[in-house]
């Protein structure tokens, strides 16, 4: 057996390019699409932000600066009771392994490409917080963009049953249509990893009742700072 | 302990097609007193939810011409667009593969499973691995494989399968959930849904660490960046492509669309149309195995792109089926499904678009009657949201059907006799005469005709009332106004 299919590939396409659909709709693509979500022109963009993240169960501090934001960031860790975190190495707020430290919690920068990955993973899996920025945010949605590099790895926002993101107020966009055609494209062409979050992780499989934290974090916090 | 699923449950039902057997499965499942408690809960849910969330947008109909023209743009240069995809992606480390049918597809997943000395495998759910049966190949090649979104974990535990595209266990009460984990894996009993996810997350979070193998499906391939989306709520898609050190994704060519843009549009629509989100609870986008500076993240990736009679369908007039986000709603609004369910389709795919896409797929012999098995009442063209025309392709279908020789019997005979009737003034007053008589005298005390005579659609009442004639009809209360009675 082998992974060569240029035989299967040069079928499906030949297959493909012998008819081509006659679709009788207007398909020219538009120039600027409808936006999905309403939006009033007056309406505060953090105000939206914070209703739609709250709908969803998210716990949503707004502060004044980075100052209050580490000191916000401190008391969610003191009061899930953390003696460890994961985090990213680069968070958009500066000192937060060494305030960790102050207050006897030990930060984790989990390192697995070229580990013993499964190992580690193990030794990781009972780290009550993760902490992480964000690249983006839409207010329409109540949504974070989490994009992976070099110091954004994808475990503190993953393993931990309670997520905490950092996020800088100007990150916030109005409607997710507006980042995507504005950074889309130029991030999913650099990092390898993009998520949206929304919320915390739920499900409603069995009978249609939403309950939070299958397998993602089931406490969602967000700390925005100016 | 992990439980695998080849715990000598027969899982054949999971591709097997017995799609002609939809008469006497919606039979049974009509008579099911729990599973009709369950889609009425669960159908109605939805449709609500999506109505909901769908008049909160700026410009529903434009949106849904937005989204379809989208998609069907997208059709139209499916062969450019899988190449920019492929060329895109396989630049940032990713292998594309392709894969004729179901077997080519199964086969690709346990050679890279064998390259990479994978033993245990978590996969997230994926129509289109439903499609190949998946499952049953790999335990074949003796590998372990998991499911993990709670529904289909659920599914695979029973040797069931799922009945709907969004919601895989509508079909289930929190009862029988119990049942299958406390015999199953020895939970303490508890029916409370909080109890038995925090039971299936311990059970399913041993298996994400320690797989060597993630497999995914795909909701959109955007050829602009290379890029593979998925949309889930629970998150094990993203544990799925994030912590295995390979990654397998296994896509059907149709879903690639063009650009971010319009991956925007469709984005939001699909989870409005199909949970009454505005956004799930996480969208994954993967463009590419991990950088060697990054920390995690897998160090392999393939995308496997799936034809098994798509591209076959594309060259046909049913090509706008294959527009489909598998969202869902236009089952939550049929009738039909919401009085039979899922498994009575007889195949993966239920509802009104399975009606259309399992005869396009498994032959329109094979599925004989499901193309019937629709009012074309019109309501699943109205709720989806890239506006698929099926009670349009479902006539088609019953057009081909008798091009075929599988016409019903007596069809021929049957038209023949309503032509002339409805062509005779004195035929149709006679009728209708006849008719009106007879079914009054057969009206049970509630009005409502049981059971017509067996020649006169003796088996269509045999689940159905059948209303009586009217006292007088149309046309004598129309004589008797015009004389001003």
């Amino acid at each position: 057996m082998s992974l060569e299919t240029s035989a299967a590939r040069a079928a499906i396409l030949a297959r493909l390019r012998q008819h081509s659909p006659a679709f009788q709709d207007d398909l020219s693509a538009p120039e600027q699409p409808l936006p999905v979500t309403r939006l009033d022109d007056s309406e505060s963009l953090l105000e939206r932000f914070r209703a739609e993240v709250e709908r969803l169960n998210v716990i949503f501090q707004h502060v004044a600066d980075a100052e209050g934001a580490l000191d916000a960031l401190l008391s969610v860790v003191r009061a899930e009771n953390a003696s460890s975190a994961l985090l990213w190495r680069q968070l958009p707020l500066h000192g937060v392994p060494e305030a960790l430290e102050s207050i006897g919690v030990q930060p984790i920068l989990p390192q697995v490409q070229g580990a013993a990955r499964h190992d580690i993973y193990r030794a990781l899996n009972d780290v009550p917080l993760g902490i992480s920025g964000a690249d983006a945010a839409f207010a329409t949605t109540g949504t974070l963009v989490l994009a992976s590099g070099s110091g954004q790895g994808r475990l503190p926002s993953l393993l931990p049953p309670t997520h905490v993101v950092l996020l800088p107020q100007a990150r916030l966009f109005a409607r997710p249509e507006d980042w995507l055609l504005a950074h889309g494209a130029q991030t999913l062409q650099r990092a390898r990893s993009v998520t949206f979050v929304t919320g915390p992780s739920r499900t409603g499989d069995i009978e249609m009742q939403i309950i939070l934290g299958v397998h993602g974090p089931k406490r969602l916090y967000i700390i925005v700072f100016d | 302990m992990i439980e695998s699923s080849s715990g000598g449950v027969e899982r054949g039902a999971l591709v097997e097609l017995k799609a002609n057997a939809f008469p006497q499965a919606a039979i049974i499942a009509l008579k099911d007193i729990q599973l009709q408690t369950a889609l009425a809960r669960g159908t109605t849910n939805a449709s609500n939810a999506r109505l909901r969330a769908m008049s909160e947008v700026t410009d529903a109909e434009a949106l849904r011409r937005q989204a379809r023209a989208a998609k069907l743009r997208a059709l139209r240069n499916l062969p450019a667009l899988l190449e920019q995809f492929e060329a895109n992606i396989t630049q940032r480390g990713a292998t594309v593969l392709w894969a004729e049918d179901a077997e080519a597809c199964n086969r690709l997943v346990i050679e890279v499973a064998r390259r990479h000395a994978v033993q245990r495998i978590v996969k997230s759910k994926s129509m289109a691995t439903e499609e190949t049966g998946l499952n049953r190949a790999l335990e074949a090649a003796g590998l372990e494989v998991i499911e993990t979104d709670l529904g289909e974990y659920i599914v695979q535990l029973d040797g069931d399968s799922p009945s709907h595209i969004v919601m895989p266990i509508i079909h289930k009460t929190r009862e029988q959930v119990r049942d299958l984990f406390v015999e199953k894996l020895g939970m303490t009993p508890s029916d409370d849904p909080e109890v038995l996810t925090a039971f299936a997350r311990q059970k399913l979070r041993e298996a994400f660490l320690s797989a060597q193998m993630g497999i995914t499906g795909a909701n959109f391939l955007i050829a602009e960046t290379g890029t593979v989306a998925i949309v889930t709520n629970e998150g094990n898609g993203r544990m799925c492509s994030s912590l295995p050190p390979v990654y397998v994704v296994i896509a059907g060519i149709e879903k690639v669309v063009e650009r971010v843009a319009d991956f925007a549009t469709l984005v939001q629509l699909l989870p409005r149309s199909a949970t009454g989100q505005r956004m799930t609870s996480y969208v994954h986008l993967i463009s590419g195995a991990a950088q060697p500076d990054e920390p995690d993240g897998p160090a392999f990736m393939y995308v496997i792109l799936l034809d098994n009679g798509r591209s076959c369908i594309r060259g046909t007039r049913y090509a706008e089926s294959l527009a489909c986000i598998r969202c869902g709603a236009c089952l939550n609004v049929c009738p039909v499904y919401q009085n039979v369910g899922g498994h009575a389709y007889g195949w993966v795919y239920s509802g009104p678009i399975g009606a259309v896409i399992t005869p396009l797929l498994k032959g329109v012999a094979n599925a004989a009657p499901l193309p019937h098995a629709s009012s074309l009442c019109g309501a699943c063209q109205a709720a989806c949201p890239v506006m698929i025309n099926i009670p349009d392709m479902l006539l088609r279908l019953r057009a081909d059907l008798v091009a075929e020789g599988e016409a019903p019997p007596g069809l021929s005979a049957g038209i023949a006799a309503w032509a002339r009737l409805m062509s005779s003034p004195f035929l149709y007053e006679l009728s209708g005469a006849v008719a009106r008589l007879a079914t009054r005298a057969m009206a049970g005390s509630d009005g409502q005709v049981r059971r017509l005579p067996v020649p006169l659609l003796g088996n269509w009442t045999e689940n159905r009332d059948f209303p009586p004639f009217a006292a007088k009809p149309f046309r004598q209360l129309w004589r008797e106004r015009q004389r001003g009675q």
